[in-house]
């Protein structure tokens, strides 16, 4: 078995014994509760289709910064990345699959969202261009992927990581265009916006969703596809640095 | 020669940043010392003194500062891949163990990353668990055993890459008397194995009993390296004598030190003549039971590193 394969495996057998971990699951309704009701009280059925995308999104950002980043976080605490470091085999594939493992689950917000809508507002929104959607979201769980390996990397760096993740939601919600529109925000933001590949996945998906013919669907999935590829080597860059760096200063553990 | 280190010296840095600036801490001190293969040898030293920075050198965990260290010929900065296919790490307590994951997955989860295919990882895992009597707990969540479980189980992790080199830090933390028993004759087995063993340990009965010699290390620098007979041989003039008794002998002209233990008191004296006049003293007040000891280990380990106890 493949080490990336191992990761993958492992990940679920320690994910099935930490239900707790799936926090992220429990706040997509209430998420789900607070889009489409506003939406619904505003009579606004246009705006429908951001309500389901926001919680969407915003459970596989959840995942993300909940979950997969604190994979080396926690090997850090546990002792287990020092024995790790010590093993012939490189931990970078062994770590990318523990990440990719979480990412996956990072879809059931979707099916999680869909749901509620439909059981608590009797509302499912119109996909039209369902390939293009799915296209879009296996896109956004790829580069996902590579924003996570980054992230997991950079934790490595600090002691207080918790502190900076707590930054990671609520500013990238609102400039990735997930809760309103990347067009909507004031324009020197914008450019900022156009680098985190969630802004072009929550238009793409958004476009999907409407009726119109989808614009540039090639190189709107080859944006989020490249920015997410950029991560993937960024990470793998970064945690090879972090842990050079780490046994040059003996900075493996929390001891 | 398993393991060949030369003038090896590690510097920590405080502080903050990438590259912090903040006063510097030396963890060894040019340490020099060759460990032939198929040797049990134990490190012994004081908290801090540097043991385990030492180990994890030898296990590429840290980098050197200056000096060399080889593992097997290979040199642990330059052939560091060599290296970690060589070495087995084997961690005392609680640290670097999944609790969630079973004792099985966590030794095919360890194969994975020593290169076994996932077929014979399966088999290996399965073998080990055998061997260290937990074949009946393979499938229990480690976080549900006891202390000398997980010690199974670390152990087990460390011999899961068929090492040349073990590396214990510490194994014996937290066992129970059988547990620790059964390490130790595991400890033979796996030297009869061809195997080379570099044991940390603060034990100096286990250090006595498993160990071909013994390095005496305080504050990065080697002190003695014997076997541990020899080592207890360099205690000088000092002489000790032991009685069953609870009579005050501090008062004796040449007792050094004394101490009790189990209801055998312990003294140390400056040489023969004063070994002799405690033995009289003793049996002048009827106590029967009475002995001139050679030195222990820890007689010599107190006698060259001090009673430090909790001082670092």
């Amino acid at each position: 078995m493949g080490l990336f394969l191992s990761g993958v495996r492992t990940q679920f057998w320690l994910l099935r014994r930490q239900p707790d971990e799936l926090l992220t699951l429990c706040t997509i309704p209430f998420t789900v509760v607070m889009m489409l009701s506003i939406v619904m009280h505003a009579a606004r059925p246009d705006l429908v289709a951001n309500a389901f995308l926001a919680p969407t999104l915003i459970g596989l950002w959840g995942f993300a910064t909940g979950l997969a980043t604190t994979v080396l976080v926690g090997e850090r605490w546990t002792s287990t990345l020092e024995l790790g470091m010590a093993a012939p085999r490189s931990l970078h594939s062994v770590y990318l699959g523990r990440i990719s493992a979480v990412m996956v689950l990072g879809v059931v917000p979707l099916g999680e969202t869909w749901l509620l809508g439909e059981l608590l507002f009797g509302v499912t929104p119109a996909v039209h261009h369902p390939w293009v959607f799915w296209a879009a979201m296996a896109a956004s769980v790829f580069a996902m992927i590579g924003t996570s390996l980054v992230l997991a990397a950079a934790m490595l760096l600090s002691k207080n990581s918790n502190n900076y993740l707590n930054f990671l939601s609520f500013p990238i919600y609102l400039l990735s265009g997930v809760m309103v529109p990347v067009q909507y925000l004031p324009e020197p933001l914008q450019p900022l916006s156009h680098v985190i590949f969630l802004s072009w996945s929550a238009d793409l998906m958004r476009d999907a969703m409407a009726a119109p013919p989808v614009a540039g669907v090639g190189w709107r999935l080859l944006a989020i596809v490249g920015l997410g590829a950029a991560a993937l080597v960024g990470g793998r860059v970064l945690l090879a640095a972090t842990l050079r760096r780490a046994r040059e200063l003996g900075a493996v553990t929390y001891a | 020669m398993s393991v060949r280190v030369q003038n090896l010296t590690r510097t920590f840095r405080k502080g903050k940043g990438w590259r912090p600036k903040g006063d510097e801490v030396t963890a060894l001190d040019g340490l020099t010392l060759d460990v032939p293969t198929n040797e049990v040898h134990g490190l012994l030293g004081p908290n801090g003194a540097g043991k385990t920075t030492l180990c994890k050198i030898l296990s590429t965990i840290l980098l050197p500062t200056s000096g060399s260290a080889e593992v097997l010929g290979h040199d642990v900065v330059a052939d560091a891949a060599q290296v970690r296919q060589h070495v087995g790490i084997v961690f005392g307590g609680e640290r670097g163990l999944y609790g969630k994951l079973t004792a099985r997955q966590t030794l095919r989860y360890w194969a994975s990353l020593h290169k076994i295919p996932d077929a014979r990882a399966k088999v290996r895992a399965g073998e080990l668990l055998a061997r260290l009597g937990l074949t009946d707990k393979a499938d229990d969540l480690v976080e549900t055993f006891s202390r000398g479980m997980k010690q199974r189980v670390h152990l087990a992790r460390g011999l899961i890459g068929d090492p040349k080199l073990i590396l214990f830090d510490e194994p014996t933390t937290g066992m129970d008397p059988v547990a620790a028993r059964d390490f130790r004759k595991l400890i033979g087995e796996l030297r009869d194995e061809g195997r080379t063993i570099l044991i940390t340990t603060h034990d100096m009965d286990e250090a006595e009993e498993v160990c071909d010699r013994v390095t005496l290390i305080d504050k990065g620098r080697v002190l003695a390296t014997e076997s541990p007979r020899g080592l207890a041989a360099m205690s000088g003039l000092h002489r000790w004598v032991e009685a069953e008794t609870s009579l005050d002998v501090t008062a004796i002209p040449g007792v050094v030190d004394t101490e009790t233990r189990n209801g055998v008191l312990r003294v140390k004296t400056t040489d023969d003549q004063a070994a002799r006049a405690v033995l009289d003293f003793l049996l002048d007040h009827g106590v029967r039971s009475v002995h001139a000891v050679p030195p222990r280990l820890e007689d010599v380990y107190l006698d060259l590193i001090g009673r430090r106890g909790m001082e670092v």
